[in-house]
């Protein structure tokens, strides 16, 4: 295979990723709530928090049914004040 | 002196000639792949239609708004804000948490955040405060969502109102920069690789 046809090749390939990434931007992936689906059956589902690659800005995310209020994670990991910040 | 110079330039020309049977054409493709992905989140991070806003008093924990999202997989960056003023320096707290919940009831979204202000005397005087937080949610389905929140603080009862931005963007940044930051770092050592010697050249010019 010619040097050329590979280029060509990888061009094409690079093209085709940024295509599903602009998809999938498109359709709001790796963020809170990406997923959520409805059935009269089941309701709301599959839902679920941000991807490992998304860090916030300053928030906390709380998995669904698991607020702040009577959760482990909730209470007593919220509300260091300054110390949280520094 | 001239035949000098004539052996340097043979020299690097054959060095970049050889560059261009080497990486040098994937770095280059990598490059502009990655330049695409940090524009193409520059535009999916723009605004996309009118922000919905809410005020929050923490003395009516059962206030609800409601959130209208009116097209599916629609990206909100939700900005939650609170003055510290009224904290004590150093040691007030208040944490604000966002439930977003379906028109049947469903938690669907839940996150939160704490504010507070603090300064001191460290090698000069210095202060920070926290008055808001972020986070970016995705609403795939479209409806009428209840907004409502939930409040806590050092100090028992803070009754600072709390304001929710509900804005929308046009998508997640998220997977054009997971495929443009890597490509920029691969096609970058790739480059540097291919083209080693030119730029050492170059680089002891300079220096």
């Amino acid at each position: 295979m010619s040097k050329n046809i590979k280029i060509i090749i990888f061009s094409i390939v690079a093209l085709l990723l940024f295509g599903v990434a602009w998809s999938s931007s498109a359709s709001g992936w790796g963020y809170a709530g990406y997923g959520t689906q409805y059935s009269e059956s089941r309701g709301y589902y599959g839902h679920s928090g941000p991807s490992f690659f998304y860090f916030g800005s300053g928030a906390r995310y709380y998995p669904t049914n698991s607020t702040r209020s009577g959760s482990v994670g909730g209470p007593g990991a919220a509300g260091r004040g300054p110390g949280a910040g520094k | 002196m001239s035949r000098s110079n004539s052996t340097y330039s043979r020299s690097s020309d054959a060095d970049i000639e050889h560059s261009t049977y080497g990486w040098t054409p994937y770095a280059l493709i990598l490059i502009a792949l990655s330049v695409l992905c940090f524009i193409g989140a520059s535009i999916q991070n723009g605004k996309a239609g009118k922000s919905q806003s809410f005020t929050f008093e923490p003395e009516n924990p059962d206030q609800v708004s409601t959130l209208k999202i009116d097209r599916a997989d629609v990206v909100y960056a939700v900005t939650v804000r609170q003055s510290p003023s009224g904290l004590a320096n150093n040691k007030g707290w208040s944490d604000v948490a966002i439930i977003v919940r379906s028109p049947k009831g469903d938690q669907l979204l839940s996150f939160g955040g704490d504010f507070w202000r603090a300064s001191g005397y460290d090698e000069g005087r210095w202060s920070e405060t926290k008055n808001s937080y972020t986070m970016k949610a995705t609403f795939p389905l479209k409806g009428d969502y209840a907004v409502t929140t939930e409040s806590s603080s050092s100090t028992g009862a803070y009754n600072q109102p709390v304001y929710v931005s509900f804005e929308p963007r046009r998508g997640s940044t998220l997977p054009l920069l997971i495929l443009g930051i890597p490509a920029l770092i691969i096609g970058v050592i790739m480059g540097y690789l291919s083209n080693r010697h030119v730029v050492s050249e170059k680089l002891a010019e300079w220096s």
